[in-house]
């Protein structure tokens, strides 16, 4: 993750972007949580909507990889691929635990 | 420096825009939701809104239009903050917005942000409508399209639902009603949304509501109101289910309209309580009928054996004359079993009206009354109706006697008649179906009825020991009786201290009056010495039937059973048999007579029954028997009915 060229991109500089990253990944923790959940009891419309807001907040900050993790996650559901879910899910898992060490 | 307010449900957003807007000098308020968001509203003026469309609890849309109706907001600059809005092909104008914002990377968001500050700054606020600014950096919208069709799908449901459906907070703020429970409410969406749920009830109600809803979030269970609340003048039921998210807990709360079915459960109950004492009443007519045939029979043939001038004449006219009042009372009764016999011809209320104002029984009425004035109104070219003038004279007087007694420092009653359609259903006391009807109105302006009594007034008894009213404590229910049996209906308006009005209902009849009938004389009905069989199971009947058909010029034998008449009939033939219906322990009239016909088929028959009409009766008529001889009968009617065998 290149934080000065992201940051820069979005015409901030590197502390302000961090910031708003740290917060990015409080949010997603707790998307993922309610993603979980709501994988497990097959709420394809909650799955749908967890997608839709943390989508947002990648586009706004520009993290490209989540962007396309948040359509993945919303197609499968909308297939009805749940166990397709489930896998972009722990991918979600796994790009987070990647920035954890970033944002500290 | 303006004052901004950030609504968003991404915490991430809030700090973008709230940094942003920062730095341009500006304070700047966030709200996580809508609910939030109207809580700040209400201290805090901003110049600016800045609102996300998708949104828990109170949506983007709803909030603009609840900003919107809100006077000091009235003029506030409203942008909406969205993914979606290009999707929906909506332009700022349906939200009321001034300008409209795609989300996207933060440094195009914050340009436009910017740019759209600039054009308010510059008094060029209205140019920015219709235009959704940064259309072009909007990606996929799969994910939006979902949610939306989804959206749409429960929104219809919830929409055309006939229950209430409202979600509440768990502090009881409500953040969706449908249309159906704004309807029921009666309080417009924009006031409602984000209020107290609980206050919408009187102070009475309140904490009940407020423990329901409590007791639901608590227990999670879903329980309803154990009686129904009064809302809006109208009665409902509530049902409350506790919903549990991971993220919050919401309380859905299911809102009926119930004062219809309240309204029909009164009604039947009090029908079932008329058809009970009507079933009592019935049974002891029965056997005073029979009891009254000597005082009511017998005299008719005693005055033929004295002569014209004999001072016994009047006593006993004076006894027959009481028998059949004694028998009128006893059709009371049985019109209260809703199983009187009566004639129904083609009658006109005016006609009754005016015959009772000018009859004896009036005469004595006003005597008791003597402030109590009569006037009328009634309609010159009123319709007639199919009805027995019996019943409706006697329903009549006890209206008038009523009105009389209610107005005990004396007064008017005004009495009117009138054409009416009813084209739309009335509900008042009853509920008028639509049709050609007279109404009969009977208003006075006496002592009235509390709406605790009115409800009962058409009880047997109730007037009388409740009301402490003279007369039989029957007068109201026979009022009742007689109107159901014309097929109308009876309307009740009264205020304690100031009057009541009666208005009842009767269903048309586009017949002709008939000619009246005359007194014949005996001699049109004398026998020839036919021979004829009385069959009674009661020693008192058998000999009156025996006297009179005798005088009349007949034959007649008479056996005390219906076993008895068919045992007689193998042997002999009769010319025709009187038969009792009912003839405990043997067999019935119905029975007897099919027995008879298996002995001889044809076998005239007419039936004397002190009960009335019912379908054994007809199922005999069916199977040959002849005309119905109400017990007790004068000599004229049976006599008359014999011949027409």
């Amino acid at each position: 993750m290149n934080l000065k060229e992201l940051s820069k991109n979005l015409g901030l500089d590197e502390d302000e972007y961090m910031e708003l990253l740290e917060l990015f990944f409080e949010t997603s923790m707790a998307d993922l949580n309610q993603l979980q959940r709501a994988i497990e009891t097959a709420d394809a419309e909650k799955v749908a909507s967890i997608a839709h807001s943390f989508k947002g907040a990648a586009v706004n900050l520009g993290l490209n990889e989540f962007v396309e993790i948040a359509k993945d996650i919303a197609i499968t559901a909308s297939n009805g691929q749940l166990e397709d879910t489930a896998r972009v899910a722990r991918t979600l898992k796994e790009s987070l635990d990647s920035i954890a060490g970033v944002v500290k | 420096m303006k004052k901004m307010l950030v609504v968003d449900n991404h915490p991430m957003l809030l700090k973008v825009m709230s940094n942003l807007l920062d730095k341009q000098g500006h304070q700047v308020l966030t709200a996580l939701d809508g609910l939030a968001a109207l809580e700040i509203l209400k201290t805090y003026t901003p110049d600016v809104i800045f609102i996300d469309l998708v949104m828990p609890n109170i949506s983007g849309e709803k909030l603009c239009r609840i900003i919107r109706s809100m006077p000091k907001l009235k003029n506030v600059f409203l942008v909406i903050l969205s993914a979606i809005a290009a999707e929906e092909g909506a332009s700022c104008a349906d939200y009321n917005a001034h300008a409209c914002i795609a989300k996207g990377p933060l440094n195009k968001m914050g340009e436009h942000v910017l740019s759209v500050l600039d054009h308010l700054d510059r008094g060029r606020g209205d140019d920015l409508q219709g235009k959704i600014i940064g259309k072009e950096d909007i990606y996929e919208r799969e994910i939006t399209k979902e949610l939306l069709t989804s959206k749409r799908h429960y929104e219809t449901t919830l929409n055309h639902m006939s229950e209430g459906l409202l979600e509440l907070t768990l502090e009881s703020k409500i953040v969706y009603a449908n249309p159906a429970a704004l309807a029921i409410i009666g309080i417009p969406e924009e006031m409602l949304l984000s209020s107290d749920f609980a206050k919408l009830f009187n102070t009475i109600q309140y904490n009940k509501i407020k423990n329901l809803l409590e007791e639901a979030g608590d227990t999670q269970r879903t329980i309803a109101l154990d009686s129904p609340a009064e809302l809006n003048n109208k009665l409902v039921s509530l049902k409350v289910i506790p919903v549990k998210d991971d993220d919050h807990s919401h309380i859905l709360v299911i809102l009926s309209d119930i004062s219809r079915r309240k309204q029909l459960e009164a009604q039947l109950q009090r029908a079932h309580k008329m058809e009970a004492v009507g079933t009592l009443a019935g049974g002891v007519a029965h056997d005073l009928n029979n009891i009254l045939s000597g005082i009511v029979s017998y005299p008719d043939l005693i005055l033929m054996q004295i002569p014209e001038n004999s001072p016994l004449r009047k006593p006993i006219v004076t006894m027959q004359e009481s028998g059949k009042k004694a028998g009128v009372i006893v059709q009371d009764l049985l019109t209260l079993a809703r199983r009187g016999v009566a004639t129904m011809e083609v009658v006109n209320i005016n006609d009754i009206i005016t015959a009772y104002l000018q009859s004896p029984e009036h005469q004595k009425l006003q005597s008791y009354h003597p402030r109590v004035a009569v006037e009328t109104n009634l309609e010159a070219e009123l319709l007639n109706i199919s009805g027995s003038s019996v019943h409706l004279t006697k329903t009549f007087m006890n209206l008038v006697s009523n009105a009389a007694e209610a107005m005990i420092n004396g007064g008017k009653i005004f009495i009117s008649t009138e054409n009416c359609y009813i084209d739309r259903p009335i509900s008042g006391y009853d509920c008028v179906e639509e049709g050609d009807y007279i109404t009969l109105r009977v208003s006075d302006a006496g002592i009235g009825i509390s709406s605790k009594d009115i409800d009962r007034i058409f009880e047997p008894f109730y007037t009388k020991k409740i009301m402490g009213r003279s007369g039989t404590g029957l007068g109201m229910a026979v009022v009742w009786g007689t109107v159901k049996d014309h097929n109308g209906y009876i309307d009740v308006q009264s205020i304690k201290g100031k009057g009541t009005t009666f208005t009842l209902y009767f269903p048309v009849s586009r017949q002709e009056i008939a000619k009246e009938k005359t007194l014949l004389p005996m001699e049109d009905y004398m026998g020839k010495e036919e021979s004829i069989l009385v069959v009674d199971d009661v020693k008192e009947q058998r000999e009156i039937a025996f006297a009179m058909l005798t005088t009349l010029g007949y034959t007649v034998d008479t056996a005390a059973s219906g076993e008895e008449a068919v045992v007689y009939l193998k042997e002999h033939a009769v010319d025709l048999i009187v038969l009792d219906m009912i003839m405990d322990p043997g067999i019935d009239g119905l029975d007897t007579y099919k027995q008879i016909l298996e002995i001889h088929p044809g076998q005239k028959a007419i039936i004397a029954s002190g009960f009335s009409e019912t379908e054994r009766v007809k199922e005999a008529q069916r199977l040959g028997a002849g005309s119905y001889v109400k017990k007790p009968y004068t000599l004229e009617k049976i006599g008359l009915a014999v011949r027409d065998e």
